[in-house]
């Protein structure tokens, strides 16, 4: 009974979320910036690429930056993005002067309520209405006009299965991969974002989430 | 509910006691300051010449005139819309409201309220209370039109075969002595001092009469506005005083004709209200509103789902959004359609009984608000006369069709479904026999248990 009443009270805050902008920086639609490929901004190829990095979050998460890829406002060490909960990570290789691919980590403070993880991950958009904002969400995070590329569903990077969903975006905005997984009862969520119009996008994106492990939680296993 | 809830309607204007001008005096001295004016009378003269007009009485008039005997009651009942409903639903929205908040869980007092009570999100309450109150303000403008519709349906079937039967060509005639109505099998007589006024509304006049349920009802068009004109002058000059003419004759019956005296007692009142509303009309509508019901809420939520969905913004495109849509008819929509079709299902169970129990009161209250004193009633080969209070009415045989008994009562049925009444228990024996062989002879037979 109760669930059906939140349920309402969801659908009733639909009416207040029409009219309110994207909130949150990270959520924002990207337009693809104006630079061309090779310019100054672009690292001159033989230029060191930062090597393979271990990024390293709150909660115990840990991911294998593939080479190239730095975190963005990095203090002394490049891989310690301890003490945030939106981690931003950017792509600086070459062939990323074109596609400008990005990724936004996201903690949440609290645990995941459920049994398991699998249990965990199902049960974040178990409700027809919750994919739904789900879908809203990223279509309104990638671009206005947008369409989805692939429906919302279970899909496996690595050895872990994370609830993923790819946007194409109108002309000059950059499309969207976005995923949740949950480990050891902890939430983390990725938006990554691509200038790529072709088949094949997201393969570092997707690498990286690949890489997603709580080493601490594992171990006290 | 109720077409046998009948407040008494009152007259809608009082005339004061028929004065005449007192003649030119110079009495008591503290007078004398004071200048002379005459007392004039309010009250127009009683015309000189009887006025007599023929309008059509049709099965929407009757339905006006029953809408019109319950105009109090129907007019407090919409206006309870907006006065109980309104603040009740909106009580009931709010208190939702603060018990969502006090089960989300966390520490729950009032410190706690007091606390919680900025970072509050207004809008979804807001929204709540906004569409109550358009669901309210909708069912305040369609309340004539509902209670209308219900109104036919408690008449019941115009005739056997369900079709109105046609208007009746009503010749009226006003004098000294009281309205005279005739039609072909009919005739009847109502004396000024059983005539309790006039009410109109925008396209009738109504004769508000003590006798019987229904007020007089004339389309005001038909007769046309001198005719109307004449008839506002009659009654201004006639209601509430003594008839200035002597009334006409009652009709006359033959010697072997059955008379008897006759009121309704309560126990004999309910089956005559639970006829209106069992009858095949009422339950239709009672059905057709329930399956209403049904539907308006069980696609209340998905209606609201759509409808936001069409007006956002940042809609998912529709091929998205379809199957997930009908995912939720299996997850969500069928919820608060089984919750709809139990309570429905529990007040149609319920309905015959709460319906003997409504009948039962209603019985009472028209009991109550009945006119004192006993009826006669003259049955004879020609047809059935009833007086009471100086009122008479002679029914042809050719006037009524139908014949059911329930129990000890007799309810001879008319045109347009009205009823006369009559329990067998008012005749001697004999009489019996002979009203029972009259009826049989001039009706078809038609037996209910109960």
């Amino acid at each position: 009974m109760t669930d059906a009443l939140r349920r309402g009270r969801a659908a009733l805050l639909l009416s207040c979320l029409l009219a309110v902008a994207p909130a949150r920086a990270e959520d924002a639609p990207e337009a693809i910036a104006e630079t061309a490929p090779g310019a100054g901004a672009t690292p001159e190829a033989g230029d060191a690429l930062p090597g393979p990095t271990v990024l390293r979050l709150d909660q115990g998460f840990v991911l294998d930056l593939p080479a190239g890829w730095v975190l963005e406002d990095a203090d002394d060490e490049p891989g310690d993005a301890t003490g945030r909960r939106v981690v931003r990570v950017v792509c600086q290789t070459p062939a990323c002067a074109r596609t400008q691919e990005t990724c936004t980590l996201r903690l949440r403070t609290g645990p995941v309520e459920g049994a398991d993880d699998a249990g965990r991950l199902a049960g974040l958009h178990a409700a027809p209405l919750s994919r739904y904002f789900r879908l809203r969400a990223v279509l309104k995070s990638t671009s206005p006009g947008a369409s989805i590329r692939r429906p919302i569903g279970p899909e496996r990077f690595g050895p872990r299965d994370w609830i993923a969903v790819e946007t194409e975006a109108a002309p000059r905005f950059k499309s969207g991969l976005f995923a949740e997984t949950v480990i050891g009862g902890r939430y983390l969520g990725a938006i990554c974002k691509t200038c790529e119009t072709g088949p094949v996008r997201h393969e570092s994106a997707r690498a990286l989430l690949a890489s997603a492990r709580r080493p601490a939680w594992s171990a006290a296993r | 509910m109720g077409s046998g809830l009948r407040a008494p309607a009152s007259p809608r204007f009082s005339l004061p006691p028929a004065t005449t001008p007192p003649p030119h005096r110079t009495a008591e001295p503290a007078r004398l300051t004071l200048p002379i004016v005459p007392v004039i009378s309010a009250r127009p003269p009683i015309p000189d010449a009887p006025l007599a007009f023929e309008a059509p009485l049709t099965h929407a008039l009757r339905v006006a005139g029953n809408l019109q005997a319950q105009a109090p009651l129907l007019a407090t009942q919409r206006r309870r819309i907006l006065t109980v409903g309104l603040p009740t639903l909106w009580f009931l929205a709010l208190l939702g409201t603060v018990s969502a908040w006090a089960t989300a869980g966390g520490r729950r007092n009032l410190s706690a309220f007091w606390r919680d009570l900025p970072g509050f999100d207004p809008l979804p309450l807001a929204a709540g209370l906004g569409v109550i109150t358009l669901a309210l303000l909708a069912h305040h403008a369609l309340h004539p039109r509902l209670a209308r519709r219900r109104m036919r349906a408690l008449m019941g079937p115009p005739s056997e075969d369900g079709r109105d039967p046609g208007p009746v060509p009503m010749r009226y005639r006003l004098d000294g002595a009281g309205l005279t109505q005739t039609a072909p099998d009919l005739a009847s007589f109502v004396p000024w001092p059983r005539i309790r006024g006039l009410a109109e509304d925008r396209d009738h006049l109504f004769l508000m009469v003590e006798i019987g349920d229904v007020p007089i009802v004339l389309p005001k068009a038909q007769p046309g506005a001198e005719v109307v004109a004449g008839i506002r002058r009659w009654v201004q000059a006639c209601v509430g005083r003594p008839a200035p003419a002597p009334p006409p004759a009652e009709p006359v019956a033959g010697p072997e004709a059955v008379r008897a005296t006759m009121r309704l007692t309560v126990e004999e009142r309910v089956p005559i209200i639970l006829r209106a509303l069992e009858n095949p009309l009422a339950r239709r509508a009672r059905l057709i509103t329930a399956a209403a019901w049904f539907a308006g809420l069980s696609l209340l939520y998905p209606a609201l789902l759509a409808m936001l969905w069409a007006i956002d913004p940042y809609r998912v495109p529709l091929a998205d959004t379809l199957p997930l849509f009908a995912e939720m008819v299996a997850t969500d929509f069928w919820k608060p359609a089984a919750i709809v079709a139990a309570v429905i299902g529990l007040v149609l169970t319920v309905h015959p009984r709460a319906r003997r129990w409504f009948a039962r009161a209603a019985a009472q209250d028209l009991d109550a608000e009945a006119p004192a004193g006993e009826a006669r009633i003259v049955i004879d080969g020609a047809g059935i006369v009833t007086a009471q209070d100086g009122a008479h009415a002679r029914l042809g045989w050719n006037l009524f069709h139908g014949y059911e008994r329930v129990g000890d009562l007799v309810i001879l049925s008319m045109r347009w479904n009205d009823v006369l009444p009559v329990p067998l228990r008012i005749f001697e024996p004999e009489a019996r026999t002979r009203f029972e062989a009259l009826a049989e002879r001039h009706l078809p037979m038609e037996t209910r248990a109960r």
